[in-house]
């Protein structure tokens, strides 16, 4: 519970400090995008499920908003319902294919499915909207009360209510005896069958309630960007959830959050001061996957000593890979570069020996 | 009264070999029967073929008078329910959750309490928790008990299924003599009207469990009797207990 005080009031600071748009669309993103993780933790981390196509999901369920919204007038506040509905059809469809299999297949198929909806956009402009994708105008929609959602703060509160609304939700979902029967699944799923569980049927049904959410998540960026295209449902924006996901750490429920924040970070914070931030992101990816594999939140978890040498190794690496690759980037082989880079990484190597023989 | 369970003629080939050559059990309702045998002779095949985790080439399996004859494994767990040669429980999941998940496979509990925590589940988890000794370690992942509680464990949620049948695949394996004794005694407190079929490959350890011991060499049963019989039968002796002695 403390940590959902946290995620509400962290939404609710920026517009209360600031009427700045970019910021709230920052944040906009990072909300769109904690429970666009949330979601995708359901089948990585509850069932065990490694989905390179969960975007399909959620860029679906924007389309179909997207056109509700305009064609049908639907109220911009429940607009992320139909996302929802739209998504969990999909996945009925798409499920029924994907869940016959676990581990490697079924992230070969959901492979396959995405590419396969990916390439609807191109065969089916019409209704996707081809390269322009499909645009809404926010505020044409029936107002609520004095609220039309045009200004973007407005558009904020809606996407925060929404989020924590949705990860309330996911939690109490991930409290239930079905979340518990997909770790069983996840864990061991010839002894799940023996107690009665046919995997295949509790895979479908996780994935069908973790793209509900993937909908939701969909229509929130549709609300922020007022634009869904083929990018909303591409490989990129599959690969970024999983990515997001992996950085905070799957074993956890609030782990996803983390990654959601860390990414949109990345992406947004970052990007606008380095062109090289994927090189960044790829390289703190890697060194989770290999050094923390239990994502953020498990580091969290460790001791205080550890935590305290573990941050200062990492500020002096970040400085060592900051310095080198800014330096590779600007295509300008500066030896005070080198000069601050290898002592930088020396100590690093240092700290990493040290920590490991305090273990 | 329908017998707890009928194989007529188990036939499994894999490729050319033959591993079950017609395999004819009958298992009485209540009863605890024991399927000793060489390594190699079959047993566990057998089992996989019981519970549905592979199909017979040949033959018909009945429990307690429905067909399962290759069905899924899920769609026989309300008629039995088995216990693995490996150790199979949920290593993720606290060894409260593991129980629970199987009291929701028995056929008593509801679609609803799949979806909503429900007391009654909770109550039957909880008594089988104690049944099996682990009552202390309830909300231990169950990856980090102890060889034997892990044993204890698997147990349990074949138990807790409620299935009337219970299959175990040599309980004992890999415990000493001691852990091995208390649980045999596990087992019998726990199985009190059920009726047991266990795979043992150590005819001194169902001894005093079973009522009645079928011997499978090379994939056909060569005897079912009671322990004294079995152990006096010359064939048996031959085939099975000569073999290890020498």
């Amino acid at each position: 519970m403390p940590r959902f005080l946290a995620l509400i009031a962290a939404l609710a600071l920026p517009p209360l400090f600031s009427d700045q748009s970019w910021l709230l669309a920052y944040f906009a993103q990072t909300a769109t995008l904690i429970v666009f993780a949330l979601s995708y933790n359901l089948l990585l981390g509850e069932t065990g499920l490694l989905s390179f196509g969960h975007a399909v999901y959620s860029g679906l369920g924007a389309f179909a908003a997207a056109h509700a919204f305009n064609r049908f007038g639907v109220p911009l506040p429940l607009l992320p319902l139909i996302g929802g509905f739209v998504a969990m059809l999909a996945a009925i469809v798409f499920g029924a294919i994907s869940t016959q299999r676990a581990s490697t297949s079924f992230a070969m198929i959901t492979l396959g499915i995405g590419e396969l909806v990916a390439a609807c956009v191109w065969l089916v402009p019409g209704w996707f909207g081809g390269e322009g994708g499909v645009t809404i105008d926010r505020a044409s929609g029936p107002p609520l009360f004095a609220w039309t959602f045009g200004p973007s703060r407005e558009a904020y509160v809606l996407i925060a209510c929404w989020c924590v609304a949705s990860a309330l939700a996911m939690f109490a979902f991930s409290r239930t005896p079905m979340c518990r029967l997909a770790n069983a699944v996840r864990d061991n799923p010839a002894r799940a069958a023996s107690i009665g569980f046919a995997p295949r049927r509790v895979r479908f049904t996780m994935l069908v309630v973790s793209a509900f959410f993937a909908g939701i998540a969909g229509v929130l960026a549709l609300i922020n960007v007022e634009l869904v295209s083929s990018e909303s449902l591409g490989l990129a924006r599959s690969t970024s959830v999983l990515v997001a996901t992996v950085i905070g750490g799957a074993g956890t429920f609030f782990g996803p959050v983390i990654g959601a924040v860390l990414l949109t970070f990345f992406s947004v914070a970052v990007a606008s001061v380095s062109a090289a931030w994927p090189m960044y992101l790829g390289l703190f990816f890697m060194w989770v996957v290999i050094a923390a594999p239990q994502g953020v939140a498990g580091l969290l978890r460790r001791d205080m000593r550890t935590l305290c040498i573990g941050a200062f190794s990492a500020m002096v690496w970040s400085a060592a890979v900051v310095v080198s690759v800014e330096a590779l980037y600007a295509g300008r082989n500066d030896a005070r570069a080198w000069l601050i880079a290898v002592p930088c990484a020396l100590l690093g190597l240092w700290l990493a020996r040290s920590t490991r023989t305090a273990r | 009264m329908n017998a707890a369970l009928e194989l007529h003629g188990i036939v499994k080939r894999f490729g050319a070999t033959r591993v079950l050559r017609g395999v004819d059990l009958h298992v009485a309702q209540g009863e605890r029967h024991a399927l000793i045998g060489p390594n190699g002779a079959g047993k566990s095949t057998l089992f996989d073929l019981i519970s549905g985790r592979a199909r017979p080439d040949d033959g018909r399996i009945v429990a307690n008078g429905i067909d399962i004859t290759g069905r899924a494994p899920q769609r026989v767990s309300r008629s039995l329910a088995r216990s693995f040669q490996t150790t199979s429980v949920f290593g993720g999941l606290s060894v409260i959750d593991n129980l629970r998940c199987a009291a929701l496979g028995a056929a008593s509990s509801r679609l609803i309490d799949r979806w909503l925590p429900s007391r009654r589940i909770d109550e039957r988890a909880h008594a089988m928790l104690v049944a099996i000794g682990l009552a202390s370690r309830a909300d231990e992942p169950a990856a980090r008990l102890t060889y034997a509680e892990q044993r204890a464990l698997d147990l349990g949620i074949a138990l807790a299924t409620d299935a009337p049948l219970i299959l175990l695949d040599e309980p004992t394996a890999g415990m000493n003599r001691a852990e091995a004794q208390r649980a045999l005694a596990l087992i019998r407190a726990t199985t009190q009207g059920r009726t047991l079929l266990v795979i043992e490959h150590d005819m001194d350890a169902v001894f005093d469990l079973a009522d009645r011991i079928s011997v499978l060499v090379q994939g056909r049963v060569i005897a079912t009797d009671a322990p004294a019989a079995i152990r006096a039968n010359r064939d048996v002796r031959e085939a099975y207990l000569g073999g290890a002695a020498s």
